[in-house]
């Protein structure tokens, strides 16, 4: 669809003529390959975009030993997928660290819906980990990708069938056989 | 301390000009409101003008198509906090358009979330 500046009327006129965007998280612990999921199923090249931290991440970050460093950079993987000339979907892969949770506030915010990632390999018992404390306490040591299940949505949309997560064909992953999450 | 004459900075050293330099020290949009996911389109060409830095117009370049507010903090390569004080500017001339994301209410759309799945189904 053409969207010539001259057009457009000045103002928000425009807006009709705009796609609606809707927003998807990709969440899960470090290193559990969403950014590979990102990348996976984006129909444009995985971007990336930072959000500098200043003194909002006070008390979240550990600034000891830093104190004169006021901003640090926040990177955001973020894949676009077009349903139609009026829909867009953007699919962001949060950060995995649990130091930048704060971020949440705004990329959860309006989210149509979330995707947990969790490598099964590293979980030391066969009860995985509620989505509140993924991130926290997944080991580090596991690094391994192959056997990534697909988790639930965090937030439940009325109306949207249980079986909504699509399976993930170009990336590993498989959907999870059950709710890993006990979460209401 | 004498010259090398070669490149003295590097990719991990960080950008030599702090982010919020390009927005004169302001760090919040005087007045709109940005989601990552706002798509913005340009209303006006990028012609510059008085008052525009080099990266409004840079914006408004890429925003010829509909673009989302993280997609042009990617392109021109600010944190997304600096973009948003720099398309607030723009649409205070009134240079842009934006369209605000879906928000909780409207997502009660039956036939929007079933365009969704069927659209990552035909992936």
């Amino acid at each position: 669809m053409e969207y010539g500046p001259s057009d457009s009327e000045p103002g928000h006129d425009g807006t009709e003529e705009l796609p609606t965007a809707i927003k998807i998280l990709i969440a899960g612990g470090f290193g559990v390959g969403k950014t590979t999921m990102v990348s996976s199923v984006s129909e444009i090249e995985p971007l990336r975009t930072e959000e500098v931290i200043t003194d909002q991440s006070l008390g979240v970050d550990d600034m000891v030993g830093v104190e004169a460093k006021t901003t640090t950079t926040v990177a955001m993987d973020f894949g676009r997928i077009t349903v139609d000339s009026g829909l867009l979907v953007y699919l962001f892969g949060t950060p995995g660290q649990d130091r930048f949770w704060f971020m949440w506030d705004e990329l959860v915010y309006g989210a149509l819906g979330a995707i947990v990632l969790a490598d099964t390999a590293g979980w030391p018992t066969a009860s995985p980990p509620s989505t509140s404390s993924n991130a926290g306490t997944r080991p580090s040591s596991s690094r391994s990708t192959a056997s990534t299940a697909l988790g639930a949505t965090r937030r439940r949309t009325s109306g949207s069938p249980s079986t909504s997560i699509p399976t993930c064909r170009s990336c590993s992953a498989t959907p999870a056989t059950g709710n890993p999450a006990k979460r209401s | 301390m004498e010259p090398t004459g070669g490149v003295w900075y590097d990719e991990s050293a960080g950008p030599l000009v702090r982010p919020y330099a390009v927005t004169k020290g302001r760090t919040r949009p005087a007045a709109a409101k940005f989601d990552l996911i706002s798509v913005v389109i340009a209303t006006q060409p990028a012609d510059g003008g008085p008052g525009l830095e080099p990266e409004h117009v840079k914006i408004l370049q890429l925003c010829r198509q509909p673009l989302s507010v993280a997609e042009i903090a990617a392109h021109v390569n600010l944190p997304a906090g600096v973009v948003k004080v720099l398309l607030d500017d723009l649409l205070q001339r009134d240079a842009i358009a934006v369209r605000a994301p879906m928000t909780r209410a409207r997502q009660s759309n039956k036939r929007v979330l079933k365009a969704v799945i069927n659209g990552i189904r035909a992936l």
